[in-house]
């Protein structure tokens, strides 16, 4: 499931992000197949470079901690949750299916989410989204999207 | 110790923005939002996509002329 930047970017917020924030099923099989890809990415922790390329191990994918990670097709954020009390399972029924080229369907965070998840955690850097946000929902739900 | 003031800085207690935006009195400007909601989704991805490309390219040009 994508959240942050990237998610509110493919739902009409125009900000530029950097990093790709996600938030994987916890379910073993689909861990498996996430570290596999980890590797043909040739993902590592950004907090060890450059002394240092530490990649994540299949245990590290488990439980709540953020993994902040570099691969190469750019910065890749996992969290185990997206806030106190927003794991993977209390985020279903706040996505949004958007079709892509080729049949692919990205699962996002939905924006009314975003935006609440924001206002919760109330740090400066999401305060300072927040207008922008709440003024792309407004014309979406006016728009009837 | 103080910051020197600068006599021919404009003053920024009086400062407005030069050309209000229309439709909004929060700052955001609606008609980028409006024409970002045009797109689709792909297209969305497509120009941040190209916005990243061209900031690590204009980075990177940078970096040479050092």
């Amino acid at each position: 499931m994508v959240i942050g930047g990237v998610s509110a970017a493919l739902q009409g917020v125009p900000a530029l992000t950097y990093d790709l924030d996600v938030v994987l099923d916890p379910e073993q099989e689909n861990l498996d197949r996430a570290i596999e890809l980890l590797r043909e990415l040739d993902a590592c922790f950004r907090e060890h470079l450059p002394a240092k390329r530490l990649r994540p191990s299949r245990a590290d994918l488990d439980g709540p901690g953020a993994k902040l990670l570099v691969t190469s097709l750019g910065p890749l954020d996992i969290l185990g949750e997206l806030a106190t009390g927003w794991s993977h399972a209390d985020l279903e029924g706040r996505t949004r299916n958007l079709s892509l080229e080729d049949g692919l369907v990205l699962r996002v965070l939905d924006l009314a989410s975003l935006i609440e998840v924001k206002e919760a955690v109330g740090r400066e850097k999401d305060r300072a989204v927040l207008p922008l946000y709440r003024r792309v929902l407004l014309e979406r739900e006016q728009r009837k999207e | 110790m103080c910051p020197v003031s600068d006599a021919s800085s404009p003053d920024p207690v009086g400062m407005r923005p030069v050309a209000p935006l229309p439709d909004s009195d929060d700052g955001v400007d609606v008609t980028l939002v409006r024409w970002v909601l045009s797109l689709s989704p792909q297209e969305r991805l497509g120009l941040l996509q190209a916005n990243a490309d061209a900031l690590v390219r204009l980075r990177d040009e940078v970096a040479s002329k050092r």
